[in-house]
């Protein structure tokens, strides 16, 4: 069981019409099984029927499910840029894979499991697992994700760099100064709303760099106890950003993170600056850019809440 | 008959697997008996018992094969069976993915490491347990160490340094754990819910688990700690270290302790810090005049004001009110003992504590009592409970929930037994347990019925869960077909068997009646406050995030841990050889040791290197005419090689000592000069490296320590002094380089030095060159920045054009730079008390010595291999001269053979191949304190080089360092015969590690 590839009638570049049901039973019993766990934060039963492939790679597959809908109906608005349906999306990822909150996750590496399928794919679901062309994945056991715990208000918040953002990557300065501008509005007690609005969904991929900024403000907020209208503000704009995108930012609302990802915002919460930077080297690895855009969005939020964070004797200071 | 005992050396497997491949060699038709085991000594005379002859040759390393089989045939056909169980064994040593793959981890820090675990497990023999588990515990992961036989001492050793580690130990014997939601070890699939639990006891722990779960109840954690930790001297280490992790968990709220009676001093500190935590804490002890799991079970139910269910219970027909006789057989027979045989140490604990009051005396294996204690064959008259998974009756053999064999040997003969009334028998379901075992026990019991030839009343008490792999209702039914009664509860079950004695006793536990013990649901009031439960670090963070788990021992883990989706990295553990074991067990148990090898690591990948100045050995060194230095640890005359005898008799003649070679040898065999190593002046020098007063040496500079090292010039290739040649052209060219080479050069750098030497080696690594035995583009690059100074140095245009010739012509030139930037770097580190990192590898053709950071200018000295590799022209091997020089520096501090993955092209010089030279650097990661900072590696995404040779890494793997070297002609003034590969001996690592365990201070 440690280690299968696709089996040989079966290529990820082949047509989707390969994985037609009907010989799903015949096809199980040949095909090998890869034991997988379930994230918590999905209920089994909505796990039936159908899912499209929206992505897919070696580390992981990205499932959008017929019927499960991320997003309540009557909050659904217009159609984003990024073209979100809100509809949920379940990423099926190897072990060495970043541990998205939201996923279904592999005990095997991308060494052992290929992943692949074609994207457009259609495949069978149910609450016990996945029929992929090259496996089953079998849910054994459920997972908890990482989350971001409560962190009784400390005065030192250590801010992991200033909060300018990144000096060269422009785009992520504007995000940023976004960011800002939105936590500057919600802590003054206005609707962060419209700023939100321009954030949420911009940038290209699967995760728009403006959501992995927000993300960070999330997870930071969470942490931190307070609200200042963001997270209401992303509940109601996620169907403007993709699917995938959208689960992640609503995980991060609760504050539900990678495991790294909840390291860096929990010490920095605790003013341990050590830990936070260990977390953080860890972070920065991260995909093409979602690692620093989460960072800068912490940085940003951290530095603007420290002053709140802080007992009246140390504001006054300031 | 056919009798066979095959001795495989060196083929190391686990005992559990090796157990499997006999019982499945010995099914084999045709075979009578069969033992595949490692030679330990108690598996030798287990062998002899069985009527093999072990030859006497055989050590606990090797791999004894025996089969006794009807004829030839049988006997092929068996052979085969082991060859095919052993493949399938080593199918777990996972094949090459590509290209020079990376060895497999080798020890648990490196797996920890390597696939980021939170957790590891640690199924090794005892003696080697402790080991690992400082690794892991070092590296930072949790332990759960399954092994056994860990002395107590060991014990708070390492419960100490896994506190100040912020880690947890679950151990040691521990058998039984639940990390979110994942069993490892012996555990039942539970219903997830927020109950933790904590437990001293594996089958008490499975016994609260399967209850708990019956109630509806669910279980957040279950952590184990081992059997003594509540004991005066352990004090509760790992139960504080859990409940802190626990206490940040925030899924749990209240906890349950499954545990002996603990001590009372104990019980008190284990209450405050619950206290302080805001948790919840419930105990469940097991001790005379304490209510049973069960009764602790339903007052903990209770008190959460959750319902007590009726526990899952079949009662057989046989039962006492159902029979008008009384319970008597058919023929008026029945015995009036009760015989308890058990898989589980504490449930067949609980059960004599539930029977003793009413029957009187037990005996047992397990009693407390030595008046009660059976020993031999474990037959008494009267009453008797055995537990078969004691470490006595598990010896060679796996626990009885793996392996019930030997228990259903003695179902049968208790049911031959008059006198056995009752047989009371448990069956524990769950994760790691048999996948079947309700079908061969109820095979056993009713074949015990059928022979007893009287009444014989069988009851079982049935731990396990709906959800457990083995579904406990299918085993109940087959259990209650075969004719047993069968509960959940061991203590109701206990108490059925009473009643079947015909003694008189409530159905019920009576909780109520029993007085709450101290901390009895004391806590009730307390609820747990998130504020101060969340707020803590380091252990609270073992359950915040999904486990990731390295394995070190037994495969079966690994096994059940993939098969619930976790991911694991297997460790390819081998035993430590026996001498190696108790200095390795105190070193690793030194708690100096992790920081002074980080520091030593960090000193040596943050030592400078400067070109400062060239100047003579005279002035450099104080070296005073009549005084050679040379390569490698000390030597004598009568016992140095060829080469080296060679290059000090050029050294001699260079310096006018002596008119001719032979005057030289006899001078130099006189005892007329003196020499030392040139480490012991902070130099080094290539191959033969002699040094005298008039020679020339770059002097290096460590600003960022105070250091200063030298080296000697390059003499080119061919035949050189440093191979030990000493004709009269070799003699010249010294001269020409003393006169006119080295104050060019000195020139050169005082105009336009000092240079950055660690720059050019970073950046030579990312060109093809390794450092040691290619040097080509660091040569270049030094040429580049020597040559605008030697241009325009004052010399004549024929004496420069000579000098910048003669520096291009040689691609070794740089080596005599990398080789004391390299010193710095390792003098740097060297000194740090505690330090296991090595500070020297050097040989002087006869020997290899190293010098180790923790032992101070010791030496540690083993024979010098020969190199392996390509020869020049017409030599050949026989013409090779031992290992020879500093250059091991380099390997030393990281580079040459250990950086042999940026310079592929180094294998058509030294021999091997591309792969080879990728699975080289690769495997060095095994055995060194960490990555280099500046040096890296291309190919491997710009990792850094493996630095900081760790002497207990390299006794516990086995693995030597590599390195690359140039070979010597055997015979004096030969030269260069070829290039290769060369290990050091494993004596050199052997002794320093012995060295290193007499500096460990003892514990305060």
């Amino acid at each position: 069981m440690t280690s299968h590839r696709a089996s040989p009638e079966v290529r990820p570049g082949d047509p989707p019409h390969l994985a037609r049901a009907g010989s799903r039973t015949d096809r199980a019993v040949e095909l090998p099984v890869w034991p997988a766990a379930l994230t918590t934060l999905v209920r089994a039963e909505v796990l039936s029927g159908q899912a499209t492939v929206v992505a897919s790679g070696a580390r992981g597959c990205y499932l959008r499910l017929d019927g499960a809908s991320l997003i309540p109906p009557d909050a659904r608005g217009v159609r984003g840029e990024a073209g979100g349906t809100g509809a949920m999306v379940l990423p099926v990822l190897a072990a060495d894979a970043v541990a998205l909150p939201t996923a279904a996750r592999l005990g095997l590496d991308a060494g052992s499991v290929d992943l692949a399928v074609p994207v457009g794919l259609r495949v069978r679901l149910d609450p016990r697992g996945i029929d992929l062309p090259q496996a089953r994945v079998a849910f054994v056991r459920r997972w908890t994700p990482a989350r971001v715990p409560r962190t009784p208000r400390v005065p030192v918040v250590w801010p992991p760099v200033s909060d300018a953002g990144d000096g060269v990557d422009t785009e992520r300065a504007v995000l940023v100064s976004l960011l800002r501008a939105a936590l500057t509005v919600g802590l003054a007690g206005a609707d962060p709303g419209p700023v939100v609005a321009r954030l949420i969904g911009r940038g290209p991929g699967l995760t728009p760099s403006g959501d992995d900024v927000l993300a960070g403000a999330l997870l930071v907020l969470h942490g931190a106890g307070l609200d200042p209208g963001l997270v209401g503000a992303v509940r109601a704009l996620a169907h403007r950003t993709t699917d995938l995108s959208a689960s992640l930012l609503l995980a991060a609302a609760d504050g539900y993170a990678a495991p790294a990802v909840r390291a860096h915002v929990t010490a920095a919460l605790r003013g341990d600056r050590p830990a936070a930077e260990a977390a953080r080297r860890e972070v920065e690895r991260f995909g093409h850019w979602s690692g620093p855009d989460l960072l800068a969005g912490c940085a940003a939020t951290l530095c603007a809440i420290s002053p709140v964070l802080a007992p009246p004797a140390h504001r006054s200071a300031l | 008959m056919i009798e066979t005992v095959d001795l495989r050396r060196g083929a190391y497997h686990d005992s559990v697997s090796l157990m499997q491949v006999s019982r499945a060699v010995a099914a084999t038709a045709g075979v009578h008996a069969a033992q595949v085991a490692m030679a330990t000594e108690l598996n030798v005379e287990v062998l002899t018992g069985m009527g093999f002859t072990v030859p006497a040759e055989a050590g606990t390393n090797d791999l004894v094969v025996a089969i006794r089989a009807e004829d030839e045939e049988a006997s092929r056909v068996a052979q085969a069976a082991v060859e095919d169980a052993l493949a399938g064994l080593r199918r777990g040593d996972r094949g090459a993915g590509g290209l020079g793959a990376a060895p497999d981890p080798r020890t648990l820090g490196s797996a920890v490491r390597r696939g980021a675990a939170t957790l590891v497990v640690v199924s090794v023999p005892g003696a080697h347990a402790v080991t690992e588990a400082y690794d892991a515990v070092e590296a930072g992961a949790s332990v759960m160490l399954f092994s056994d036989n860990v002395s107590v001492e060991d014990e708070i050793a390492l419960k100490e340094a896994a506190a100040a580690a912020e880690v947890l130990v679950m151990g040691p014997d521990c058998g039984t754990a639940l990390v979110g939601g994942v069993a490892l070890g012996f555990a039942n699939v539970v219903r997830r819910g927020d109950v933790g639990i904590v437990a001293a006891s594996g089958t008490g722990a499975q016994q609260v688990l399967c209850l708990l779960d019956a109630a509806g109840v669910g279980v957040s954690h279950c952590l184990g700690v081992g059997g003594r930790d509540l004991t005066a001297r352990v004090r509760g280490r790992s139960t504080r270290q859990a409940l802190t992790a626990l206490a940040a968990d925030e899924t749990t709220t209240s906890v349950v302790v499954v545990s002996k009676p603990p001590d009372l001093g104990v019980l008190g500190e284990v209450e405050a810090l619950a206290t302080d935590l805001g948790l919840e804490v419930h105990w469940a002890t097991l001790g005379e005049g304490r209510p049973d799991l069960t009764a602790a079970v339903e007052g903990f139910l209770r008190g959460r004001g959750d319902e007590v269910p009726a526990w899952p219970a079949v009662v057989a027909a046989e039962s006492p009110d159902a029979s008008a006789d009384g319970g008597r057989g058919a023929d008026g027979r029945r015995g009036d003992a009760l015989r308890g045989l058990f898989c589980g140490g504490t449930l067949a604990d609980e059960a004599m504590i539930v029977a003793a009051p009413v029957l009187g005396p037990i005996r047992s294996n397990i009693a407390h009592d030595d008046a009660l204690l059976l020993t031999g064959d474990l037959r008494a008259p009267g009453h008797v409970v055995i537990d078969f998974g004691d470490d006595g009756l598990t010896r060679g053999r796996a626990h009885p929930m793996i392996d019930p064999s030997l228990r259903l040997e003695r179902i049968a003969v208790e049911a031959a037994d008059a006198s056995c009334g009752v047989l009371l028998l448990d069956l524990v379901l769950g994760h790691g347990a048999h996948p079947d075992p309700a079908g061969e026990l109820a095979a056993a019991i009713r074949s015990a019925k059928a022979v007893a030839g009287r009444d014989l009343p069988v009851v079982v008490a049935l731990v396990g869960t709906a959800a457990d792999p083995q579904d406990r209702a299918a085993a109940e039914r087959a259990l209650a077909e075969a004719g047993a009664s069968v509960f959940l509860s061991n203590a109701a079950a206990t108490r059925h068997a009473l009643a079947l004695l015909g003694h008189a006793v409530p159905t019920d536990s009576a909780p109520a009646a029993t007085p709450p013990a101290e901390g009895d649901h004391r806590a009730e009031s307390v609820h747990r406050s998130p504020a101060t439960g969340s707020s803590s670090t380091g252990v609270g963070e073992l359950l915040t995030s999904d486990p990731v788990v390295a394995t070190s021992g037994v495969s079966l883990f690994a096994d059940e841990l993939r098969a619930q989706a976790v991911p694991v990295t297997e460790v390819r553990w081998e035993p430590v050889p026996e001498h190696g074991r108790a200095p390795l067990a105190r070193v690793m148990a030194d708690r100096r040791r992790a920081h002074a090898n980080a520091l030593a690591l960090a000193r040596m990948t943050a030592a400078e290197a400067t070109l400062v100045d060239v100047v003579p050995a005279r002035e450099a060194l104080g070296l005073e005419a009549g005084t050679l230095l040379h390569a490698g640890p000390p030597i004598t005359w009568e016992r140095a090689s060829g080469p080296m005898r060679g290059a000090l008799i050029g050294a001699v003649l260079f310096e006018g000592l002596a008119s001719s070679p032979e005057e030289a040898e006899r001078q130099l065999a006189a005892g007329v000069f003196s020499w030392e190593p040139c480490h012991h002046r902070d130099a080094v020098g290539p191959m033969a490296g002699v040094v005298s007063p008039s020679m020339w040496m770059y002097e290096l500079r460590d600003e960022a320590h105070g250091n200063t090292s030298w080296c000697s010039l390059n003499e080119g290739l061919g035949k050189v002094l440093r191979y030990g040649a000493y004709g009269p052209d070799v003699i010249e060219r010294l001269h020409w380089m003393t006169d006119v080479l080295g104050p060019l050069l000195r020139q050169s750098v005082r105009a336009t030095g000092p240079f950055d030497i660690r720059a050019i080696l970073a950046q030579m690594l990312q060109m093809g060159d390794e450092g040691h035995n290619r040097n080509r583009a660091g040569s270049l690059m030094l040429l580049r920045e020597l040559l605008p100074g030697l241009i325009t140095a004052d010399g004549s245009p024929s004496d420069i054009a000579a000098a910048v010739r003669f520096s291009g012509a040689n691609e070794h030139f740089f080596l005599n730079l990398g080789m004391p930037a390299c010193k710095l770097a390792t003098m740097a580190a060297h000194g740090i008390p505690g330090s296991s990192i090595v500070t020297t590898m050097a040989r002087n053709g006869t020997d290899f010595g190293i010098r180790v950071s923790g032992t101070g200018d010791a030496w540690f000295t083993g024979p010098a291999n020969t190199p392996e590799g390509l020869f020049l022209g017409d030599y050949g091997p026989e013409d090779a001269n031992p290992d020879i020089g500093d250059s091991a520096i380099t390997e030393t501090g990281g580079i040459g053979g250990f950086a042999m993955a940026a310079a592929p092209a180094i294998v058509k010089f030294v021999g091997g191949d591309v792969p080879f030279a990728l699975t080289a650097t690769q495997t060095m990661y095994e055995i060194t304190e960490g990555e280099h900072t500046a040096y890296q590696v291309p190919i491997l995404g710009f990792r850094g080089t493996p630095t900081g040779i760790d002497v207990t890494k390299v006794v516990r793997t086995g693995i030597l360092p590599q390195i690359n070297t140039g070979m010597a002609g055997r015979v004096a003034g030969t030269g260069q015969v070829g290039a290769g590969l060369v290990t050091p001996p494993a004596a050199c690592f052997d002794q320093a590690l012995a060295a290193l365990a007499a500096t460990v201070p003892d514990p305060a």
